[in-house]
């Protein structure tokens, strides 16, 4: 077997990923070639390297910001909401629930001085472009929710 | 569920968006904007798979949707840049010859901002692969299923992606040593 046929398998072996029958294959070629038994070394020791880096704690606003959206969600009666079209209709039906059901759903967006108007207006685009939702529109729709 | 989601996978979760978009503000907005996601889109969810894996699907996708829109450059998320895959013939000749550099600056403990800003100049689903992989200790399986692939592509993405990183690596240590 050629060396070229067994780079990807070098890679997978590194990761303790290749099957007993590879792993035969493998060690039987590397016992007598330098090349890849170099080339593995590299992938273990690239492996090292890479878990080596930092990662950074998840901040704990973040988590707090999460779990906040999460109870949110879990306090939110919207069985109706389910049944309403999805489209303009959706976000017509949204705007006109919202009124009239009273705005205390969104009192913590408020509290971080988000308009309701402005909230039904960016949801508005939002649902009409959803699943695929341009970024522009996620990020401006995140910066609201964050502001 | 969700709140398990939040308790126990948070920070593998942040750990994956951090190294995905290289920077601390822009993991966050990417965890929110997925969680929103996640909780909307709640219907789409398929319960056979962990929901801390299918929480990284949606933040992958809202990332390579991000990427695809804002166009930063790079020329494909799939296609390998030329010299980085197979019949590159010569690259891997030229790669032999300072192979032992390579091997002895990855050893080195202090390297390991050089690795991270080769990894951040990763194509997105070599990063991807490697973070989950090397980073994270996942194995094929759970990669496949955040990816939604198969084990197949997890493994010759893998070989790609090392090679793309190897190639990188090589580049900044040249610049190293030429300041
Ligand atoms: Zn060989």
């Amino acid at each position: 077997m050629e060396c070229r046929e067994l780079k990807e398998l070098l890679s997978a072996y590194a990761d303790g990923q290749a099957s007993s029958e590879e792993q035969v294959l493998l060690l039987a070629h590397l016992e007598g070639c330098p090349a890849c038994r170099r080339e593995l070394k590299l992938f273990q020791t690239m492996k090292t390297a890479l878990r080596r880096v930092c990662s950074p704690a998840v901040p704990a606003d973040l988590r707090a910001a999460l779990l906040a959206q999460a109870a949110r969600r879990r306090s939110k009666p919207t069985p109706w909401l389910k049944r309403a079209p999805v489209g303009v209709g959706f976000s017509l039906a949204f705007a006109a629930a919202v009124l009239a059901i009273g705005v205390e759903q969104f009192e913590s967006r408020q509290a971080d001085s988000i308009s309701v108007d402005a909230m039904l207006a960016a949801h508005n685009e939002y649902a009409l472009t959803m699943p695929l939702c341009p970024q522009e529109l996620v990020l401006s729709d995140l910066s609201m929710r964050l502001r | 569920m969700i709140e398990k989601l939040i308790n126990e996978y948070s920070q593998q979760a942040y750990e994956f968006a951090v190294h995905l978009c290289g920077s601390a503000e822009e993991a966050k907005e990417l965890m929110q904007e997925s969680f929103f996601r996640l909780i909307r889109h709640w219907d789409q969810y398929d319960a056979s798979q962990p929901l801390e894996n299918y929480f990284m699907t949606v933040m992958r996708n809202l990332y390579y949707d991000g990427i695809k829109k804002w166009d930063r450059g790079f020329i494909s998320l799939e296609t390998p840049v030329a010299g980085e895959d197979e019949g590159s013939v010569l690259a891997d000749a030229l790669a032999d010859e300072d192979a032992e550099d390579l091997q002895t600056a990855l050893e080195r403990r202090e390297v390991s901002e050089t690795v991270r800003s080769v990894l951040e100049e990763l194509a997105p689903e070599y990063k991807a692969v490697l973070i989950m992989s090397d980073m994270q200790g996942l194995g094929y399986n759970e990669i496949a299923s955040v990816l939604d692939c198969s084990l197949g592509t997890v493994r010759s993405r893998l070989w790609r992606a090392r090679n793309a990183f190897k190639k990188k690596m090589r580049k900044h240590l040249y610049y190293l040593r030429v300041e």
